[in-house]
């Protein structure tokens, strides 16, 4: 199985998609 | 479960920088895409503009499709327009019993006009959508010629 790399950091996470040309995937959840 | 799905998580890897946020927690960053319901995922460009937005559970193969029509947005956004046409085509050929297939359709002939600025490539592949999927949303969005 291949286990998505999910970051938890907004900022980080739009600095590496900016890096790597890649669009950023935003996955808002609710716990419970 | 959508996310543990082989083909949903190598698109996510492949094609994507993933991210997850409490909707809760981030109530900051939920306001800022409008983001009320869960599951709720987002496509964001290099400009932080959402450029695609899916509200709502969806099952692993029209997951798959959605985040490939989410890419192509991606595409159009930076104008790499032949680009986006391309994943748009691959949506419907992969996936032609999706419901994102006639959207996929439409954007396709939206990128190579886009493109080419030439009538006849909307046109032949809204033409396409029209034959293929006569009853859709898309397709009756499509009938403006």
């Amino acid at each position: 199985m291949s286990q998505i790399q999910w970051l938890s950091d907004y900022d980080g996470g739009l600095q590496r998609a900016k890096q790597e040309k890649k669009p950023l995937l935003l996955d808002f959840f609710k716990n419970g | 479960m959508t996310y543990p799905d082989i083909q949903v998580s190598e698109i996510i890897n492949n094609y994507f920088v993933p991210v997850q946020v409490d909707i809760e927690k981030g109530d900051k960053l939920a306001d800022r895409y409008q983001a009320l319901w869960t599951p709720n995922v987002n496509v964001v460009n290099h400009r932080e503009k959402p450029v695609y937005q899916a509200i709502g559970w969806l099952p692993p193969s029209e997951f798959a499709a959605m985040l490939h029509v989410g890419r192509g947005h991606f595409f159009l956004s930076r104008k790499k327009f032949s680009e986006a046409a391309s994943i748009f085509d691959e949506v419907a050929d992969k996936f032609p019993r999706s419901v994102y297939a006639p959207q996929a359709l439409y954007f396709s002939g939206v990128g190579r006009y886009l493109q080419s600025h030439q009538a006849d490539d909307l046109k032949q592949g809204w033409t396409r959508l029209q034959h293929l999927y006569p009853a859709s949303e898309w397709a009756i969005k499509s009938r403006v010629f």
